[in-house]
């Protein structure tokens, strides 16, 4: 590794803040990566779901996931 | 009074030696100096536990192995086996690791420790370290002054490590002088007689100084200026790896059995090891010689050699206790088997888990968890439904229609019973163990407090619910019996809902679906009114059912709002960070209004 990536590694390391907000953004693109399955995996279980109660509650699901989708997405950019 | 009288003869003895004897002195401050690094150094490392430590623990419980591997990396990267000792205990006692994977990483900072012998032994007696030791200390000092976290836990580490070196600098100096007035290799005992005697000195002086560590370096620089023998040396080596035991005893004892049973077998591994060791010393001593010989130490480098003996009899000790390790924790819980504790008795808080702010903070967890696991058959039994019901996976609304029978139980006494004290214990353990912690961690013990009670909510409002509810499920009236039904199978949902949220609490999207109970909680909530005023207005139900529904469903709403909110705090089982990001983009209550109004407005 060469001596100034060294050095900004450190100094971000060091940095309580910046270090803060980089393991809150790694936290929140796993989160989304994990949201992301769900949702797909939700939309599956939808189209194949016969019952419409329980049609209505995986779509009930599917709007809290893409509800929670669009916040990890707008809490990222205000980061 | 026996503790008194021994404290005020050391003392005494202490003071006698300095008026006698400066070299003396300097020797002692060495030591002092020495241990002061030592507490500094732990210190420090202290501050990096948090979260790192504790992610390495996790990854190290699956495998014997990889538990000895960060036994030995940790302690040679803290030179301090005492502190990972406490540290293991306190892990253990806060449910964080098992048995085995405790005494592996016991027996691993076993043979860490024995870098500090190579480190004294090849750095502290060939170059002038006290040299290393001033600016180390000048840039800890001004390292600590900060406000950053990280930069105190670094200043710490630097002015430990500047304390040791400056401490080794002065034992040194104090045995070369001591060397020219008296010469201590007069009292040197020659054969078993003399590995005896001075393995309990060796004991005997890590005993007082509770740090294997401080007994190494007096034996080292005792050493390197010929005041002791080369075979006494390592009788005293052997004494100072039982005594370490002592620091893990006595860290032990406000543990719970896990970590009794811990220290237990830390004591075993020494003794065993010093059986081996004093048994076999002349053939391991020659085995020393010849590894000295292929590593190119010098024949009379006794202090370098002495580092090679005290790695070399903690490896035989190791490689003799390994494969009894599983059989060793077995052996261990038959002889200290785990006193069952009294449903309202706490099974995770004791002083242990104090130790370290993050273990602390989940033994609070655990515990809460083990009040809502008390809360919960009282809830269940409040609604005359059973908890295994509840867990199974049948289906809910069929165990509720098929019977109806009320469940007798006395809700207050059932609370004082195993609730209210447990509940009072948590609470106790917070405002004591939030004394060091950081804000933030303070937050998330609040957090946990709130959760606690918001389970005692709860069960306030089941009981409320619960005289209407005994009387309308046996109701002849069929429009209020199926009304309670549906409370009963509305919260008996939410039970196992929290239930498999919480069995699938490693999964960090898994704390979100409680947004979806949320939703269904003010949808159900939405419905029952709509249904109420129906229920009203066709005079199905009189108007005394009517305000015992209303008043009913509203304590319903709230026992889940309670137990949502407790499952938030409770249930995550990831780390810090990946906690507050949950907590981040959990949806508000305007949130989930949003999308309410546009299921109602589509």
């Amino acid at each position: 590794m060469k001596t100034p990536k060294l050095l900004k590694l450190s100094k971000e390391a060091l940095n309580d803040e910046k270090s803060k907000i980089y393991r809150k953004k790694s936290c929140l693109k796993e989160l989304q990566l994990k949201l992301k399955k769900k949702h797909k995996k939700l939309k599956e279980k939808t189209q194949n779901e016969k019952d419409s109660k329980e049609q209505k509650k995986l779509e009930n699901e599917i709007k809290i996931v893409t509800a929670q989708r669009r916040k990890i997405i707008k809490v990222l950019k205000s980061l | 009074m026996f503790k008194k009288i021994i404290f005020y003869t050391i003392l005494f003895v202490l003071a006698y030696g300095f008026w006698i004897s400066p070299d003396f002195k300097e020797i002692s401050a060495g030591v002092a100096i020495f241990l002061f690094g030592m507490l500094s150094l732990e210190e420090g490392f202290k501050t990096f536990t948090g979260g790192l430590l504790e992610k390495l623990l996790r990854k190290t419980t699956d495998g014997t192995w990889k538990s000895l591997s960060f036994g030995i990396v940790s302690t040679t990267v803290m030179q301090s086996s005492s502190l990972v000792s406490v540290i293991t205990i306190s892990f253990l006692s806060a449910g964080l690791i098992g048995l085995t994977a405790g005494i592996g990483i016991i027996f691993g900072a076993n043979l860490g420790t024995t870098t500090g012998a190579w480190l004294i032994a090849g750095l502290g007696m060939k170059v002038k370290i006290s040299a290393y030791a001033m600016p180390m200390l000048v840039f800890g000092i001004i390292g600590i002054f900060q406000k950053s976290r990280n930069l105190r836990g670094i200043g710490y580490i630097l002015a430990g490590l500047g304390f040791l070196f400056l401490g080794i600098h002065h034992m040194k100096e104090g045995f070369e002088a001591f060397r020219d007035t008296i010469d201590l290799t007069a009292f040197a005992v020659e054969g078993y007689p003399g590995i005896l005697l001075f393995t309990l000195i060796g004991v005997a002086a890590t005993v007082i100084m509770q740090s294997s560590h401080a007994t190494l370096v007096i034996i080292i620089t005792a050493l390197a200026s010929q005041q002791i023998t080369y075979e006494n040396a390592l009788a005293l080596a052997i004494g100072a790896n039982i005594g370490t035991t002592i620091t893990a005893i006595i860290g032990s004892m406000s543990a719970n059995v896990q970590g009794k049973r811990l220290a237990a077998a830390h004591l075993v591994f020494n003794m065993v090891t010093a059986i081996i060791a004093i048994g076999f010393i002349y053939q391991i001593a020659d085995s020393v010689d010849w590894i000295s010989s292929v590593v190119g130490i010098a024949e009379d480098d006794y202090t370098l050699k002495l580092a090679v003996f005290h790695s070399v009899f903690n490896t035989i000790g190791i490689v003799a206790m390994l494969p009894f390790i599983k059989r060793l924790a077995d052996t261990l819980h038959s002889m200290m088997p785990e006193k069952l504790a009294a449903k309202e008795q706490p099974m995770y808080l004791n002083e242990s888990a104090e130790e370290l702010p993050d273990t602390a903070i989940e033994a609070v967890r655990k515990e809460t968890l083990h009040l809502y696991d008390n809360a919960f058959a009282i809830i269940a039994h409040g609604l005359s439904l059973h908890r295994d019901d509840i867990l199974s996976d049948r289906d809910l609304e069929a165990i509720i229609y098929e019977s109806n029978k009320v469940i007798e139980i006395d809700l207050d006494q059932e609370y004082e019973a195993s609730v209210k004290g447990l509940y009072a214990e948590i609470v106790r353990f917070i405002s004591r163990s939030q004394v060091s912690m950081e804000p933030a961690q303070v937050d998330e013990l609040f957090a946990l407090r709130a959760a606690g009670r918001d389970i005692v909510e709860a069960i306030k409002d089941t009981k409320h619910m619960h005289k209407n509810m005994s009387q309308f499920i046996v109701s002849e009236n069929s429009y209020i019996r199926d009304e309670y039904n549906k409370i009963r199978l509305r919260l008996g949902h939410l039970m196992r809902n929290l239930a498999i949220i919480r069995e699938e609490g490693d999964d960090p999207s898994m704390i979100l679906s409680l947004d979806n109970l949320k939703l269904e909680m003010e949808q159900n909530d939405t419905t029952v009114n709509g249904m109420l005023e129906s229920l009203i207005r066709d005079e199905k139900i009189s108007a005394q059912m009517a305000t015992s529904l209303m008043n009913d469903a509203n304590y319903a709403y709230d026992v889940t709002k309670n137990l949502i909110r407790m499952g938030e705090a409770l249930f995550a089982t990831s780390d810090f960070d990946m906690k507050q990001a949950e907590r981040d983009i959990a949806l508000t209550d305007d949130e989930l209004a949003d999308i309410l109004n546009e299921e109602s407005g589509s």
